[in-house]
């Protein structure tokens, strides 16, 4: 049985559909990420779970237990808040045990289980201090263990770290990740940030105007995109558009039969993932890799690499891909993208 | 899912009626009595019903005279409020003051201090220099009390104006005055009316610079209608509340926008 | 908007307004004072404030008993009223705890006569509900004063409390929420003490409102003991005593300074300084 299920989760703001028929479901302790650029419906997601959006349709369930109509007080589902929320009248210790304290648990064992969360967090020393004496990293990490001092059968997260400086958030990332395994708290994590949802998650959700257009494993979402919207929301890429005849695009030396009767098709192109070689060198290439014959236009230095402008044979667009290899521009170039690298739509 | 529960319900009727008796009850009574022309212990409603102390009320010489005293009291204090305020609180907006939040306070005083031992003493003064009895004296004692209404909400009106707006005209070489005339001023108009709603409400309603100022020689409505009440004339002293409450409640309606604390501190006197 | 003129301009256009307040303020404020020492020959003494004490010390308590029982009533009501409409939107209360707002208080004084008399229209409908001939009217006893002045109070103190639970961050309650706490806690726990200073000045301008009311006690207060603003009143129209009247006031002054006093302490301790 799943952890936590919701099956047709419906809810509108007038004409805008928040949550158009949403179901997901989360399986064991795993963490499940939901990315979607922002007004996806990932929060609305999130504060419907927590029981702070009243659904217009759909079932929830934890445990198997319906808890759609429970008020958000009796759901123990925790939630952590993008601004942490943390009451300011309180001190790190009051906000930790404040969840305790409110599940009737005897001074001791609170003390103790306040403790504990505080040296799991690598908070020591700081119980008595205000949040506002707290620096920006410290005041979610105490907001992070006031929500798993209750042992909740499930925790919410949404965009956790999107108020950490951009340093420290590539470092919590995975502190995060080994603390979820630790603790094995079911997670649902929300992020407009692919790269971080694909680098911590076990399962991802992509959003899009309040539908799910893909679920899977990273690795899924990112070799397999579903559609273009996918394709073009994970990783760096490059896209531009090829004319489509009778249901066939060619591009280079590919040719692929597309199901809709468009004019133009995108191509997505991994932009790191693209070889880049002299016109005239003989590469073995694979089955299915894409070979398109350039110029480069302009070169930008990235520092551990070179963003190139490519100017393609038969393609109205220049492509922007990245290489580590210097090539002077006006030079004539071969670019070999594998299979799974490229997408058309 | 909702659940219908017939004990809901009647605990919601029973507080809405429970409500309704404490809040509108008060009120009823003065309207019920401002129609009575007989009205005896136990009936629920006067016995008789007359419109005669509303026709009174408007023909007979000293209730008119007192609620045209009252108008008239209210929109000179205006006035002078206005004129006193637009330029301060023009200073205040906009003009860097070495103690601004204690002058700013100062003007609160008034209406956050008890003003009686200030009343009776203005009196006193006014009586030395021949403004008590006089109309003059209740206006110069409400408009001092009443300053920080317009003051306040036309400083606020004034401090929310981007000065950009100003600076773009004077750019366009505007003097300081054209710029205020022209540009300001249209702007705060909404301000502007607010406060001296409150200052207008306020001093209609004033009772106790009223009845020690204008003590021996004039009367405005509120003290009329005290003498009526103490006189157990309740017709007479009814149909004048009702006609001091009717702009009030329709104004705390229409102004939700400006129903702040801060500006209502002093109202009600 | 941050950069504010520097001139003696700004010092000029707010001084009509400052020199009115100055002659017909504190003018008669100092006079008010200054009149407390000296009798009636134009001697100093301080008899005005032995006579004060000798006839007005149960009125002086009496007052600030009735004063900070209203306090007290408002204050639970407003918070009841105020945590209810921060949780649930109700129109029909929203416009009802509002309706004595603007209501000058001579008028509720009135109102409260008719009301709350021992033939009132309160007795009328309570009789009739009850099913008993008579019942005792409050009108003219410390329970109908205070009721009359709970009754003008609490509008505004649940509109500054309702003010500043409904700006507190909604994080705040949902946190509280989340964690399992039901409506009640998170008032105890989270709305009021978040809204400290909000509810100080709801009281300091509960307590200095009722304690310097002249007309509701005049209209509805009983005649003994009486509230120290019907005694400054009484004092000047029947004995044309000044001398006592201001000693009164200055007391009256005292106990509001008292407040404000403890008012500022609690702000600078509650952020380290009064923001207005
Ligand atoms: N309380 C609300 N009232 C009206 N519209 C809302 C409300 N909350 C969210 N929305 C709308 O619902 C959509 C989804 O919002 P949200 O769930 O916050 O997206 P995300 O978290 O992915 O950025 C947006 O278009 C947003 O404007
Ligand atoms: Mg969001």
């Amino acid at each position: 049985m799943a952890v936590l299920e919701g099956v047709n989760l419906k809810k509108y703001y007038g004409k805008v559909h928040a949550l158009d028929d949403v179901s997901f479901a989360i399986e064991g302790n795993e963490l499940l990420a939901v990315i979607g650029p922002s007004g996806s419906g990932k929060t609305t997601l999130l504060r419907s779970i927590a029981g702070f959006v009243k659904l217009d349709g759909g079932r929830i369930f934890l445990h198997g237990e319906d808890i759609t109509d429970l008020a958000p007080e009796k759901r123990n589902v925790a939630m952590f808040f993008q601004n942490y929320a943390l009451w300011p009248h309180m001190t790190v210790f009051e906000n930790i045990a404040y969840g305790l304290k409110l599940r009737k648990i005897d001074k001791k064992t609170i003390k103790e289980k306040v403790e504990w969360a505080l040296e799991f967090l690598g908070l020591e020393g700081l119980a008595d201090r205000k949040p506002s004496q707290l620096s920006g990293g410290q005041q979610q990490r105490v907001a992070l263990a006031r929500a798993i001092v209750v042992e909740p059968k499930v925790l919410l997260l949404d965009e956790p770290l999107s108020n950490l400086d951009a340093k420290i958030r590539l470092r919590i990332r995975f502190e995060l990740k080994a603390l979820q395994q630790k603790l094995g708290i079911p997670t649902l994590y929300v992020t407009h940030d692919q790269e971080e949802a694909l680098s911590i998650a076990d399962r991802v959700i992509v959003m899009h105007e309040g539908k799910i257009l893909q679920s899977g494993t990273p690795e899924e979402i990112y070799r397999n995109p579903r559609n273009l919207f996918v394709a073009d929301f994970v990783g760096m890429n490059t896209i531009v558009k090829v004319p489509a005849e009778n249901g066939l695009v060619k591009v280079g030396n590919i040719t692929k039969r597309i199901e809709n009767e468009q004019k133009t098709a995108s191509v997505v192109i991994r932009a790191d993932e693209v070889n880049i070689v002299d016109a005239t060198a003989d590469v073995s290439t694979k089955e299915g890799d894409l070979v398109l014959i350039g110029v480069i236009k302009d070169r930008l230095y990235l520092g551990s690499k070179y963003r190139y402008e490519v100017e393609v044979e038969d393609i109205n667009e220049p492509l922007f891909v990245n290489h580590e290899v210097d090539v002077a521009p006006g030079k004539k170039v071969k670019m070999i993208v594998p299979e799974g690298s490229y997408f058309i739509f | 899912m909702k659940r219908f529960s017939i004990w809901k319900l009647t605990l919601k009727v029973v507080v809405i009626i429970l409500i309704l008796t404490l809040m509108v009850g008060p009120l009823v009574g003065i309207v019920l009595w401002s129609f009575a022309r007989r009205w005896y212990w136990p009936s629920p409603i006067p016995q008789e019903f007359t419109l005669r102390f509303w026709h009174d009320v408007f023909a007979q010489g000293r209730v008119l005279d007192s609620l045209i005293l009252s108008v008239t009291v209210a929109l000179i204090t205006v006035a002078l409020s206005l004129a006193l305020s637009l330029p301060a609180a023009y200073g205040f907006a906009r003009y860097k003051l070495p103690i601004e939040r204690i002058l700013l306070i100062l003007f609160l005083m008034p209406q956050a201090f008890p003003q009686l031992p200030v009343f009776i003493n203005l009196a006193s003064i006014f009586g030395r220099i021949g403004l008590k009895g006089n109309m003059w004296g209740i206006i110069l004692a409400h408009t001092m009390a009443s300053l920080v209404f317009s003051l306040w909400i036309i400083t606020a009106t004034f401090k929310a104006i981007p000065v950009e707006l100003e600076q773009a005209a004077q750019n366009l070489g505007a003097s300081r005055l054209k710029v205020f005339w022209t540009i300001t001023f249209p702007l705060a108009v909404p301000g502007l009316i607010a406060g001296s709603i409150f200052v207008f409400l306020w001093s209609m309603g004033e009772f106790t610079a009223a009845f020690f100022i204008g003590a021996p020689f004039i009367q405005t409505a509120p003290v009329l209608m005290y003498t009526a009440s103490m006189g157990y004339n309740m017709q007479i002293a009814s149909v004048i509340s009702i006609i001091l409450i009717i702009p009030s409640l329709l104004f705390m309606i229409l102004i939700e926008r400006y129903l702040k604390a801060e500006y209502i501190s002093g109202l009600g006197g | 908007m941050e950069e504010k003129i520097k001139s003696p301009m700004g010092f000029i256009l707010i001084l009509p307004a400052l020199s009115v307040l100055g002659l017909l303020y504190v003018f008669p404020l100092i006079r008010a004072i200054w009149s407390s020492f000296y009798d009636r020959a134009g001697n100093f003494t301080l008899g005005n404030y032995a006579k004060v004490f000798e006839l007005y010390t149960r009125d002086i308590v009496y007052s600030v008993a009735m004063t900070a029982a209203t306090v007290g009533v408002v204050l639970v009501i407003s918070i009841a009223i105020a945590s209810y409409l921060r949780f649930r939107d109700w129109k029909f209360l929203d416009y009802m705890y509002r309706l004595p707002l603007f209501i000058p208080f001579l008028i509720v004084g009135h109102a409260m006569r008719i009301f709350l008399a021992p033939h009132g229209t309160l007795n009328a409908l309570l009789t009739r509900i009850i099913g008993v001939e008579e019942l005792p009217g409050i009108s003219g006893s410390w329970t109908g004063l205070l009721f009359s002045f709970v009754w003008v109070m609490t509008p505004f103190a649940t509109l500054i409390i309702l003010g500043a639970f409904k700006a507190l961050e909604p994080a705040y309650v949902e946190a509280a929420q989340n964690l399992g706490a039901s409506k009640l806690r998170i008032i105890f726990d989270i709305l009021i003490p978040l809204s400290g200073p909000s509810i100080m000045v709801a009281t300091i301008l509960t307590f200095v409102r009722t304690i310097s009311s002249l007309t509701i006690p005049l209209m509805v207060g009983p005649n003994k003991p009486n509230m120290i603003t019907i005694d400054m009143m009484f004092r000047v129209n029947y004995f044309n005593d000044w001398g006592v009247a201001n000693s009164l006031g200055v007391i009256s002054y005292l106990i509001v300074m008292v407040l404000a006093i403890y008012y500022l302490r609690y702000m600078v301790a509650e952020r380290g300084g009064i923001k207005g």
